[in-house]
């Protein structure tokens, strides 16, 4: 009884993630957090030998979705998304795990740097971190609740 | 979630599985701290603003409003009698719990049973510059324990009483430090006090006690230790001093696993309890709590000591915005003449609109022992909890 308990809770504890191609996740403060996802990535990454290249990765910041419609709402106002309704990472170079590329969010671009990992031959894993405050992205607060000043990014891309 | 995954848990595990519901779940939600959503770091009693926002634009559903009506709305709606958020520092909170009851289903016994479970008034003061200080007071009707009923220790008690009242201080976001009547931070504060992981450990509906409590939350640890001397309302010799600790740490993102301890005595009675357990968010606004524990209790007449252990598994399905399938699997097993019971069934938890919730459960009951045989138990609980 008990194996069969810790067997069903084993099965459930593990991260499961899902095809999203890009989650965008933030910290709650003083606790808890959120993920804003969408599956619609646009652009190329194209490898040449060891190199991965892409002119331009671009998402449409009202694709990304939180869970919350509320939430939704608040997220894409505050990326003033109807001035400024994309989400572009232009210039990536990435080779050996690394690369770098410039993050134009809210019409403000800062080059970024970023670490990722081969999933499969058409596949690449990338994660960066930034600080929202760098896009001139005013500081979070709803109802006392606050958004920490450091997102984790993590997209799928296809690769050509 | 991938479909086998997603066909496991939505129809497997309620097959296995028995009572469920309860706050923790909202892990499943990416809350995987009480303090987001609560005054008390640890859960329970009234909701913060923002709770109340989560819970009517998140966990309620939409069905009975119009499709066209703004979620800002809604969320404005969520404040104390539909006022928006009137007051900064002052947040008064109303709960109503009420239950009907029908035990041993299809039994010569079966019994029809309607029980006014709360009815609690609260009022929450926020004051300093960062609201740093808190005072909590929450004043209502609690009836008394039917076990309870017609001993002494239930003729002693009031109807009528607090169940939580504290000052509590936060110099920093991370650090809380509470004092006064509060519920004692151990395992999983599941809200089903006839749990066995609340039973047990002695942690049930009337189970607070006066003390001090430390709080941290960290971004990935949170813990709390609380030193306490019983509840100065009752009786001396019933007053249960000791302390609890209880620490989370967050893994793989999305999980989180804990220990607890758990020293308490008062004069009949000595217990310790340890337990480990888990909370897990299987996909958005789905999860599954775990939680194993030992108590050791040691009757100060010298009599027998005993050992009891219990397992506790619930999981929490979203099927849609304010619809949700509970279910949990219980374990317990007494030391003393090795009889042990196992509890499951299915329920069903239903938010139709902000500040009301629906919920039935129907629960299995078998109890196993060396010495009789007992037939299985089926109960149904029906409950209406509303809030204001």
């Amino acid at each position: 009884m008990i194996s069969k308990m810790s067997l069903i809770c084993l099965l459930s504890f593990s991260s499961l993630s899902f095809a999203s191609d890009i989650t965008v996740k933030m910290t709650l403060s003083p606790a808890g957090s959120f993920e804003a996802k969408t599956t619609k990535v646009h652009g190329d990454v194209i490898k040449s030998g060891e190199k991965y290249t892409a002119e331009s990765l671009w998402v449409k910041v009202d694709d990304l979705k939180t869970g919350i419609d509320l939430r939704d709402e608040h997220f894409h106002k505050h990326f003033n998304s109807e001035k400024n309704p994309k989400i572009t990472l232009n210039n990536v170079v990435a080779t050996a795990g690394k690369g770098s590329g410039t993050l134009t969010v809210n019409n403000v671009s800062n080059k970024v740097d970023f670490t990722y990992k081969v999933i499969s031959d058409k596949k690449l894993e990338a994660l960066l971190k930034v600080k929202p405050s760098a896009f001139k992205l005013p500081e979070v607060k709803y109802l006392e609740i606050g958004v920490d000043d450091e997102v984790e990014i993590v997209t799928v891309v296809d690769v050509k | 979630m991938n479909k086998t995954l997603y066909i496991y848990f939505l129809i497997i595990i309620p097959l296995f599985s028995g009572k469920a519901y309860a706050y923790p779940h909202f892990i499943g939600h990416g809350y995987n701290s009480c303090i987001t959503c609560h005054y008390n770091p640890f859960g329970n009693g009234p909701i913060n603003d923002y709770g109340r926002s989560v819970s009517g634009t998140a966990i309620a559903g939409r069905d009975f409003y119009d499709e066209n009506k703004p979620e800002e709305l809604i969320a404005n709606e969520t404040a104390f009698f539909l006022k928006d958020y009137i007051s900064k520092s002052l947040k008064p909170f109303i709960g109503y719990r009420g239950m009907f009851y029908k035990s041993n289903l299809g039994q010569d016994g079966s019994k029809v049973e309607f029980i006014n479970m709360q009815l609690d008034g609260n009022l929450v003061a926020k004051f300093g510059s960062k609201d740093q200080y808190i005072m909590s007071g929450t004043f209502g009707y609690a009836p008394i324990p039917r076990s309870l009923k017609n001993t002494p220790a239930g003729d002693a008690m009031k109807e009528y009483r607090s169940r939580e009242h504290y000052l509590g201080i936060r110099p920093s976001p991370n650090w809380g430090v509470y004092f006064g009547l509060m519920d004692k931070p151990f395992g999983i504060r599941v809200a089903e006090h006839t749990s066995y992981s609340r039973i047990s450990t002695q942690l049930t509906m009337d189970d607070q006690a006066h003390g001090a409590l430390l709080h941290y939350s960290g971004t990935s640890l949170e813990l709390g230790l609380n030193a306490f001397i019983g509840n100065l309302a009752s009786k001396s010799d019933v007053q249960t001093k000791g302390f609890a600790g209880t620490f989370e740490q967050t893994v793989f993102e999305k999980n989180r696993i804990g220990a607890s301890i758990l020293s308490q005595k008062n004069t009949y009675l000595k217990s310790t309890a340890l337990a480990i357990h888990t909370r897990s968010q299987i996909t958005y606004g789905t999860s599954v709590l775990f939680e194993l524990g030992q108590v050791n209790k040691t009757p100060v007449n010298g009599t027998t000591p005993r050992k009891e252990n219990y397992a506790l598994l619930q999981n929490h399905i979203k099927t849609k915005r304010g619809l949700y399938f509970l279910n949990s699997m219980e374990y317990f097993k007494n030391s003393l003449d090795n009889s042990y019971k196992v509890r499951f069934g299915p329920g069903l938890q239903y938010y139709p609109f902000s500040k009301l919730e629906l919920r039935a459960d129907v629960y299995n009951t078998r109890n196993f022992s060396r010495d009789s045989n007992s037939a299985d138990r089926w109960d149904l609980l029906m409950q209406l909890h509303a809030w204001f």
